[in-house]
Order: C-alpha cells, then sequence, then structure tokens
C-alpha cells in the first residue's frame, strides 16, 4: 500500500477515534500529548488501525509508535506497495 | 481448680478496716494464701470467690500492687494477681482470670443466660433480610458465605443452621468471663461480654452483647471511643476511633476507626474500615474503606478497595431497600463513583464514575467501566495491563496480618486461577461472537447493561487470549522445567504432565477467598443435607481439605483448559509441539509485561509533572519532580516490571536450549 494511503487511512482513523478534524493533525503530532490519546483511547486507537487495515498488531511493537507519522512509517513497513 | 475457704475472723476485722463491707462475709469465700491488706473499700454481695493477691502489675509503666480498690462485686469470681480499682457502679457476675487490669469502667455487668454474641442474625446484602448471618464465636468468611448466598437450596440451609445453632447454644452462659492478661480499663457501660486472653479494652464508650476473642498471639484492642453492640470480634481486630457498630463480625487483623459506623455487616480477614459508613454489607477478605462520604451497601465484596465517596443504592423506592450487589474479588470503586443495584461486577473490575444502569458482566474480569455523560461504558480486559493489578498480586499476601495460630479464613491469593481464567476463556467467546454478529458501521453495542465499543469486542478477546495463553502454557512450562531439573528426558516431562481425570473441573467458585471447584462444594453441600457433617469440627476439617485440595484441582483444571485451547492434553505434547506453544506463551507473556511496563512508566509522562516546580522554570519543573518521584530509572516498580520482562526472555531462551539437549 502506498505511504499516502496509509497517511490518510490513519489520520482518518486518528480523527475519528480521537474527536480531531482530519485536517489539524500533523504527523509530528504525538498521540498522548498533541492529540490527548490516554490509555484507553490509545488501546482504542490500535483496534481501530488493526480493523481499518486488516492486521493483527504486535502489542509490544505498536506500544513503541509515539507520533502519527511513526504510524504511517510503522504501517509502511508491514503492507508493503 | 483453686481450693477455696472461709474468711478467717481476723480477715474479716482487717476487711473491715480497711473500708471493706459484704452483704454476707460467709458468702465470700478465698484461697490460702489471701491477703487481706489488699482488698480496700469494697462492697461483696451474692457467691464470691477470690484469688491470691501476692505480685505487682504494670500498668501504664508503673508497678501496681493486685488487689481490689474501690469497687463493688456481686457473683463474681477474681483469679490470682488481678487488679480492680473505681469501679463506678459495679462488676457482676464475671469469672475473672488472672493477671487481669479492670480500672476506671462504669459497669461491668452479665446476665445469666445470656449469649454474648452468638446467635445474633445480620442482615446482610439485603437489607429487608433474606440472607442473614448467624453469628458465633467460630464463623469464618466461608460458613457465612455459604449462610448468605447459598439460599438456593432449602434443605442445606436447614442443616446448616441446625449445626450453627448447637455453638449458638454452646455460648449461652450463666456468667461473663474476662480471660487471663486481659485489660479493661477508662470504659464506659459493657454488659454481656466475654472478653479474650490478652485482649484490650481501653477507653470503649459502651459494649453490649458481644464476645471479643483474643490470644496471646494476637491480642485484639477495643479502644478509644468504640460503641459496640452485638458483635463477635475476632483475633487481632483493633476497632477504636470513635466507632459506632452494631450487627457486626469483625474478622482476624481486621482494622476499624476514625468514626467508622456499620450496621449490619461482616468483615472478614485483613479488612479496614476508617471514616465511611457501611450498611449490610458482606466485607469479604481485604475488603478496603478509608474515605469520608463513601456509603457502602447491601453489597459483597473481598479484596475490594473503595475510593472516597463511593456509594450503591438499594432502595429505587418499590419493594424498600432489597437490592443486592455483587462486586468479585479485587474490585474497585473510584472517587465519587455510583452503581445501582442490582448489579454483578466481575473479578478486578474498576468502576469510574456513576453508572444508572444495572451491571451484569461476570465474565468479563479485568474490565474498566467509566461512565460519560450518564452512559456507562466498558472496557474489556484492559485491567490486565493496569500496574495496581501488578502491585494487588503482591501486596495481598504479604499483607497478611493474622497471627493467631488458628486462621479463620481460608484465602488464596492468585489473581490468575482457574475462577478468573475461566472466567476469560467465556467471556472471550461471547465477545467474539458479538464481534462476528455486530455490523461493521455500528459503534457501540450493549453488553451486560452497559455500552461497549464494537472495536474492543476483538481487542478484549485477543487480551483475554494472551492472559490464558500466559497462565496455560506458564503452567505447563513450570512442571516441564521441574521435569527437566531432575531428568532431561522426555519421558519423565510425559510423566509430570500427566493429570487425574477432567470431569468436573471448568466449573469453579470463590467462596469469600476460597478459590475451589464447584464439584467440591456441591459434594460437601451433599454431605450436610443427607446427615454425614453434622457438626461444625467436621464443616471446617472438609473446608480445610478443600483449601489443601487447590494446587491438585488447579493442575487438573490447566491440564483440561490446555486441551481445549490447544487441542491435546499436556502429557500427550511433543518437544516440538512445546517448542511451538513456547513461542505463543513468549508472545503473551511479553505483551502482557510491556502494556503493564508502558502503564507504569505513564506516571514518569510530562502530564504527571503538572503542578511541579511551582513558580520556577522549566529545569527546575523537571528537577522538583525528579526529586519527589524519581524516575523510571530509579522507580522500584518500574524496574521490576524491566526485570521481570528480561527474565521472560530468558525464560524462554533457557527453556530452548534445553529442549535441545533432550535425552
Amino acid at each position: 500500500m502506498k505511504r499516502e494511503e496509509i497517511a490518510e487511512r490513519v489520520i482518518k482513523v486518528t480523527a475519528r477515534e480521537l474527536n480531531q478534524k482530519a485536517e489539524d493533525i500533523k504527523e509530528s503530532d504525538r498521540f498522548a500529548y498533541e492529540l490527548g490519546a490516554d490509555s484507553l483511547k490509545s488501546i482504542e486507537l490500535v483496534a481501530a488501525f488493526e480493523e481499518e487495515l486488516d492486521l493483527d498488531l504486535d502489542e509490544d511493537e505498536a506500544l513503541k509508535v509515539q507520533t502519527v507519522g511513526g504510524a504511517i512509517d510503522f504501517f509502511a513497513k508491514l503492507l508493503p506497495e | 481448680m483453686a481450693e477455696y475457704r472461709v474468711l478467717t475472723k481476723a480477715e474479716i476485722a482487717a476487711l473491715e478496716q480497711n473500708g471493706c463491707s459484704a452483704e454476707s462475709w460467709d458468702a465470700v469465700q478465698v484461697v490460702g494464701n489471701f491477703d487481706p491488706t489488699r482488698v480496700v473499700n469494697s462492697h461483696f454481695s451474692g457467691e464470691t470467690l477470690l484469688g491470691a493477691f501476692t505480685e505487682k502489675i504494670n500498668v501504664d509503666g508503673i508497678d501496681r500492687a493486685c488487689g481490689i480498690y474501690n469497687a463493688r462485686l456481686h457473683e463474681c469470681v477474681v483469679g490470682d494477681n488481678v487488679l480492680i480499682d473505681r469501679i463506678g457502679s459495679a462488676i457482676i457476675n464475671y469469672h475473672i482470670e488472672d493477671n487481669v487490669i479492670i480500672e476506671d469502667v462504669f459497669m461491668l455487668r452479665a446476665e445469666s443466660g445470656a449469649q454474648f454474641g452468638a446467635g445474633v442474625r445480620v442482615s446482610v446484602l439485603n437489607e429487608a433480610g433474606g440472607r442473614e448471618v448467624i453469628l458465633f464465636d467460630d464463623l469464618n468468611a466461608q460458613i457465612a458465605y455459604m449462610q448468605a448466598l447459598f439460599r438456593h437450596d432449602e434443605q442445606f440451609q436447614e442443616k446448616l443452621e441446625s449445626i450453627i445453632l448447637q455453638n449458638v447454644d454452646a455460648a449461652q452462659h450463666a456468667y461473663g468471663v474476662i480471660r487471663r492478661g486481659a485489660a479493661v480499663r477508662n470504659c464506659g457501660s459493657i454488659r454481656n461480654v466475654h472478653i479474650g486472653e490478652d485482649a484490650q479494652v481501653i477507653g470503649a464508650v459502651e459494649l453490649s452483647n458481644g464476645t471479643l476473642l483474643s490470644c496471646p498471639e494476637h491480642p485484639s484492642v477495643i479502644g478509644a471511643g468504640a460503641t459496640v453492640h452485638n458483635f463477635i470480634i475476632a483475633e487481632g481486630a483493633h476497632v477504636d476511633g470513635g466507632a459506632t457498630l452494631e450487627n457486626v463480625y469483625v474478622g482476624q487483623a481486621t482494622r476499624i476507626g476514625n468514626q467508622f459506623t456499620a450496621e449490619n455487616a461482616l468483615f472478614f480477614a485483613n479488612c479496614e474500615g476508617f471514616n465511611s459508613e457501611v450498611n449490610s454489607i458482606f466485607a469479604g477478605p481485604y475488603s478496603v474503606t478509608h474515605h469520608k462520604s463513601t456509603l457502602l451497601i447491601a453489597s459483597l465484596f473481598s479484596f475490594y478497595n473503595a475510593g472516597s465517596g463511593s456509594n450503591q443504592s438499594n432502595h429505587m423506592y418499590k419493594l424498600g431497600p432489597v437490592h443486592q450487589g455483587i462486586f468479585e474479588r479485587g474490585s474497585k470503586t473510584g472517587s465519587f463513583s455510583y452503581v445501582l443495584l442490582e448489579s454483578h461486577v466481575p473479578a478486578f473490575a474498576t468502576i469510574i464514575g456513576k453508572h444508572l444502569t444495572n451491571i451484569d458482566a461476570p465474565n468479563l474480569p479485568f474490565s474498566y467501566f467509566v461512565e460519560k455523560a450518564g452512559v456507562s461504558y466498558l472496557t474489556p480486559a484492559i485491567n490486565l495491563f493496569s500496574v495496581g493489578t501488578t502491585r494487588d498480586e503482591t501486596k495481598w499476601p504479604a499483607r497478611d496480618r493474622r497471627r493467631a495460630n488458628n486462621k479463620r479464613d481460608f484465602i488464596n491469593f492468585d489473581v490468575f486461577s482457574p475462577y478468573t481464567i475461566e472466567k476469560m476463556r467465556r467471556g472471550r467467546a461471547e465477545l467474539l461472537k458479538l464481534y462476528q454478529e455486530t455490523p461493521r458501521e455500528k459503534n457501540m453495542i450493549v453488553y451486560g447493561g452497559v455500552q461497549v465499543k464494537r472495536l474492543m469486542l476483538r481487542k478484549g478477546a485477543k487480551y483475554y487470549s494472551f492472559a490464558i495463553d500466559r497462565y496455560l502454557i506458564g503452567k505447563v512450562m513450570d512442571r516441564v522445567e521441574q521435569a527437566l531439573d531432575a531428568d532431561a528426558s522426555w519421558d519423565a516431562v510425559k510423566k509430570n504432565l500427566t493429570a487425574a481425570d477432567g470431569e468436573n473441573v471448568s466449573e469453579w467458585l470463590d467462596i469469600s477467598g476460597l478459590l475451589t471447584l464447584k464439584s467440591r462444594i456441591d459434594a460437601l453441600l451433599q454431605r450436610v443435607k443427607d446427615g454425614r457433617m453434622a457438626s461444625l469440627s467436621d464443616l471446617m476439617a472438609e473446608l480445610s481439605a478443600i483449601y489443601e485440595s487447590y494446587a491438585d484441582d488447579e493442575w487438573r483444571y490447566v491440564a483440561y483448559a490446555f486441551k481445549s485451547e490447544y487441542g491435546m492434553a499436556p502429557a500427550d505434547l511433543t518437544p516440538e509441539d512445546f517448542a511451538g506453544l513456547l513461542q505463543k506463551w513468549l508472545n503473551a507473556a511479553n505483551s502482557i509485561a510491556s502494556l503493564t511496563l508502558d502503564d507504569a512508566e505513564k506516571e514518569f509522562a510530562d502530564f504527571a509533572r503538572i503542578g511541579f516546580g511551582l513558580g520556577f522554570d522549566e529545569e527546575d519543573r523537571q528537577r522538583d519532580f525528579l526529586a519527589v518521584r524519581g524516575s523510571t530509572e530509579t522507580n522500584a516498580v518500574v524496574q521490576k516490571l524491566r526485570r521481570g520482562k528480561d527474565a521472560i526472555q530468558r525464560r524462554a531462551q533457557k527453556m530452548e536450549q534445553k529442549l535441545a539437549t533432550l535425552k
């Protein structure tokens, strides 16, 4: 999958799950800080990414992802073009 | 048994010289070496037996001569080296054993035929009655649970009550007893109360109809300002701080104080009750409420922690206060949380907010219940990764304060046990079924009266799988390691993985701290019903045997559940099968450890630093936080979790090496 498509889907899911406007979300935004994801929201967000991209993520690896851009890169590795 | 004699004329004269009088000196008998100079300004009526007062006894650091001073005694037996001084009204109908101190007490009175708290019926769970627990000296958490919760079996209840009433009848006494070494000082009125060995009753306002069990290994205390009516208080319990209790059982090593009030309540071992109010509760072992504004009502708890302002409601203004709550072991309620009864909160759940819906989710342990804008939401399995749960697992056994030789309550501390694992297996199946049945466009579904996010159905199921895999494969791995340490052959492993039959091993009960197979309880019920178990000692012996059988039963359950999960019995595994499962265990254990560590490390994140370094710059804010809270590099819990995570890797590697060198 192309990085642009992954980025679009990651931002769409992030906006929906964290009640943000998609156009306001930047790749540098951290989920736990700028986007206000607490522990519960973080888990729900991972679940939403899994469903959106049809993946079963490794929890340990997923925890290392801190930013929107990091998530896009992480999924890009799992979903090669 | 001491030998008594009548007083000599010289002794009577000496007593009268000391300001003493008697209704009849003929009714006063003494031991051979009785010293009349140790009895001053006192009056005796009824049959009186007095011991030898030859020694001194220490009171508040001062040695005082034993004897009877400034007192009125009616129908009393007084042992050797007792100190009685300044009795406001009288001591009536008490047997006072050796080395007891009684001073500055308004009245101690026992009435013939009193039952001393035995036979009091405590209305737990249902304030309007129907689940009463009868108090008696040897009550424990398990017998109380059977009285309150096994109401479905009328025949069993009749037989159980008959066994209990034998003990209640035996408690009926013609007189009160104050056992050896006890102290009763600075108290108001005490009526029909037995006081146990080495107990300290100091500053109590009013006590009536009760027994204070106590022992030298763990003396009990009723202290400042306590008012307690209709009670049994067990060894090592501590009740003070103006507590007001009525119709209560206070278990071993339980602490109550700071204006706590309780009515119709049972507290078993190691509970704590301060500041709060409780009504009609069954507080199993380790139930804790510390804060003002908390009112716990009509509910069953164990290993429970109440946040400030926790409340439940049992009225609904229909047929009165008839609603009940079940909070399974390990539940926590957050500040100003509210739970509408009836509700059934699963084990190790956390409740946040005000829930105006009836929660009914026993198969989803380790869940969060959060209320937002009046709507209740459930997030399944999330507490599996709470650092609090990890702490609790080690905290409870380390905080078992009971020192009495006879530990009354049978307590299993395991957080992950067949009880919780089987609940998770059922919960997982329910979650996956709901996930498959729910269309993708639907964001939320209703489960057990609360909203669950559709996405969390699958996620919760996955998290339960982690816990199930870690537990089941981990238990098998324990036995593989044990066998390989003794003999590096797979035959030895297979032998160690055999299990007795797997019949009736999937149903488990938590009998207020005692985890056991339902089939064992069914058998116990049957034996009580058909009269094979007809005494309290039979019942206690059976409960003890059930408690001791936990390890064997757990292994039988593991073998059964393992086969159900992975398609083969542990004893049928090949080294290759096991190597595959080892990877599954590693993934599960590692995932749980990582998520738990992440939860702990959040305590050191930027948002946790709010309010630090007040008035100073950013650098000082960081320094202030570091000085007060430390860092992930210095925090003991985080370090322990990191070591634990490393240990998981090492254990898996070591096992792989062992498998590679099999004979």
